[in-house]
């Protein structure tokens, strides 16, 4: 379990406009960067966690400051129950952190196993331990057939393997991945997918996970985040925000909009809105589109004979929001 | 575009036109220039090391002759200096060694991203000091068995060992190792502390070369008395000169623990190492704070 309150971030950068001869140079040295601004977030036991935004947005600089990896200058915080300030070092070792690209610990001399048994036994791995745990994390990433060779030989995606793989060596109450599917083929990732889901948020570890890749987070993550420029957008329940943020609607395609029909469709208590949307010919025929906001989906029965009562009804389709969409449309909107 | 224009244009893939060799070679220059400039202060360092290498040469001028190192170092410990230096140099490098393996060791890890994994560790930071130096002590220790072997059975060293010798070397040597941790680690503090990231770090490198210069590595510090005093109260501040003096008693005298010069040694040893390595263990940590504070614990973030 992971709380935290009020977190800032505050990074100190060189100044772009500072000039080391400039003697009286009005800029100073560093100016401020904040990447985080007043974070509250909780992760809880047995849950995946997802942390989404744009470039830059902080997701990193979150997830090491989880890792206790990284000081915030502001806020509070506790990690598997101990305190991020006061106990530090059973804070850390309580998470495992995957990190996109680090990989680069490896020594390319070393076999994949040696690498994985060197690192294991780092994590706190006992000896007797090492041979099964390996076996597991090298299945769980798909690369147990490729244990001897060395990393060098890796394909990139499988470089990012061999990291997860890492990860999962030592037995910790909570992971942390940062981008942990970048690089990785569809069906690995899948597999991977289903084994944070069950045999790690399914065990009770807590999962968090930073991703750009909205149609995954929308699969596995049972709450997410969106952050961006350091504030926290929303948070809540996946569906949740995908029905607040997004809204499902149907498209209709029918011969006419008449007004007598919006005004049915609006005396409708699903519908929220009834719009009309323009026309388009399809094989000789003239249709109207119409958008019809609310919970159509399990009143669509209803909907269906409120339109083709009057009406030619070509086609109706229910559009579901994707996190894409509500992802786009919050970030988009805070622009 | 003309015909002509175009085909300058296609032969430009295979060679630089004059101009943008030009171009090329001036960035080149620029950016060796900038690199120079970033560590323009590990220049000065090797001028100094260079200095003070020469000076170690001149003061072997005094070895010979009357009051000269070689006639002090034979009247005081009644062996040949040939030995006497042997293990002034053997010495030196575990003294190089500690001091500088803190650094070494961290800075290999920050290039290879691996300090964030060694600090989530439950073996921390102090495990995996600890394996390095085990690490290097073993491996140098084949080094150190060579020239021993060489010098007593082609050189003719004579070494004397006996178990109680035995002993006191090893008190004598962990504790300045604790010691010499110490300035390890304030040196590997450093790295972060005032980001010495190039190649030279002041302080390792301080101690590392005044060593070979006052420590009594191939002449006892008392040839400073009579021709320069400043060093021989240099030589009084850094733990080794201790050690070395010592060291040399058991292998070259078989002094054992009822020498009063060698309790006295151990004693002044155990003073630097309980000042010395708590500074250390304190210096390191706040680098390693400063570090997770701007979150250069890794070099990409
Ligand atoms: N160590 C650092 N020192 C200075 N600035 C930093 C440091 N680390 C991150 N930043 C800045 O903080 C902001 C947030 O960076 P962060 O790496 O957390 O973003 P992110 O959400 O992970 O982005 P990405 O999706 O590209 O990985 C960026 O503007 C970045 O430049
Ligand atoms: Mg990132």
């Amino acid at each position: 379990m992971i709380e935290l309150s009020g977190i800032e971030k505050i990074y100190k950068v060189r100044n772009p406009d500072h000039r080391a001869w400039r003697r009286k140079s009005e800029e100073s040295r560093f100016e401020e960067l904040q990447a985080l601004k007043g974070i509250d977030l909780k992760a809880r036991k047995g849950e995946i966690l997802g942390i989404l935004g744009p470039n830059g947005a902080g997701k990193t600089t979150l997830m090491k400051i989880m890792a206790g990896l990284l000081i915030p200058e502001h806020g509070t915080g506790t990690v598997n129950g101990y305190d991020l300030f006061k106990e530090r070092n059973k804070a850390r070792t309580s998470v495992n952190l995957s990190r996109s690209g680090d990989w680069v610990i490896f020594d390319y001399k070393l076999s994949i196993l040696h690498n994985l048994r060197y690192w294991g036994v780092v994590m706190g791995v006992p000896w007797k331990d090492l041979d099964s745990v390996i076996e597991e994390a090298l299945t769980a990433v798909g690369l147990e057939t490729k244990r001897n060779e060395y990393p060098e030989n890796l394909s990139s995606g499988m470089r990012q393997k061999m990291s997860l793989a890492r990860c999962l060596l030592s037995d910790r109450p909570i992971y942390l991945f940062d981008e942990p599917t970048a690089n990785i083929d569809p069906i690995s990732a899948k597999f991977i997918r289903d084994f944070a889901m069950s045999s790690l948020a399914g065990t009770g570890k807590t999962v968090i996970i930073s991703t750009h890749n909205l149609w995954e987070a929308e699969m596995i993550c049972d709450r997410i985040m969106i952050i961006d420029e350091g504030k926290k957008l929303v948070e809540g329940p996946t569906e949740q925000i995908k029905k607040t943020y997004g809204g499902e609607y149907a498209l209709v395609r029918l011969s006419e909009v008449t007004d007598t029909l919006i005004f049915n469709l609006e005396a409708l208590s699903f519908v929220e809105q009834a719009l009309r949307m323009g026309e388009t010919w399809e094989r000789g025929d003239k249709q109207q589109l119409l958008k019809v906001t609310g919970d159509v989906k399990s009143n669509i029965n209803e909907l269906v004979v409120t339109i083709a009562i009057h009406n030619r009804l070509f086609n109706i389709e229910i559009k579901e929001p994707s996190l894409n969409d509500v992802f786009m449309k919050i970030v988009e909107g805070e622009e | 575009m003309s015909r002509a224009q175009a085909s300058v244009s296609e032969d430009t893939k295979h060679s630089l036109p004059p101009k943008q060799r030009l171009e090329y070679v001036a960035s080149y220059v620029a950016r060796r220039g900038r690199l120079w400039y970033r560590f323009k202060i590990s220049f000065l360092f090797t001028l100094v090391s260079m200095m003070i290498a020469i000076s170690i040469w001149f003061f072997f001028n005094f070895i010979f002759g009357e009051g000269g190192a070689k006639a002090i170092a034979e009247q005081d410990f009644g062996s040949n200096y040939f030995t006497y230096v042997l293990i002034g140099v053997i010495i030196n490098q575990y003294i190089v060694i500690t001091i500088t393996l803190y650094m070494g060791t961290l800075q290999d890890s920050y290039w290879q991203n691996q300090l964030e994994m060694y600090i989530t560790s439950p073996g921390r930071m102090g495990t995996f000091f600890l394996s390095s130096i085990v690490w290097t002590y073993l491996y140098s220790s084949i080094n150190v068995l060579i020239y021993f072997a060489v010098g007593i059975f082609v050189f003719g060293a004579t070494i004397a060992l006996s178990p109680a010798g035995i002993l006191i070397l090893i008190v004598i040597l962990f504790i300045l190792i604790v010691a010499l941790s110490g300035i390890g680690l304030i040196s590997a503090s450093m790295f972060f502390l005032i980001n010495a990231k190039g190649d030279v770090e002041p302080i390792s490198w301080f101690v590392v070369t005044l060593t070979g210069l006052v420590s009594g590595v191939f002449y006892p510090p008392e040839i400073f008395i009579t021709h320069f005093p400043p060093l021989y109260a240099l030589s009084k501040l850094f733990p080794q000169t201790y050690a070395i003096q010592g060291i040399r008693r058991v292998l070259i005298n078989g002094a054992d623990f009822a020498s009063p010069e060698i309790l006295s040694i151990i004693l002044t040893l155990a003073i630097f190492a309980v000042i010395l390595f708590p500074l250390g263990i304190y210096a390191f940590k706040a680098g390693i704070r400063k570090a997770e504070r701007e979150g250069k614990l890794t070099r990409w973030t």
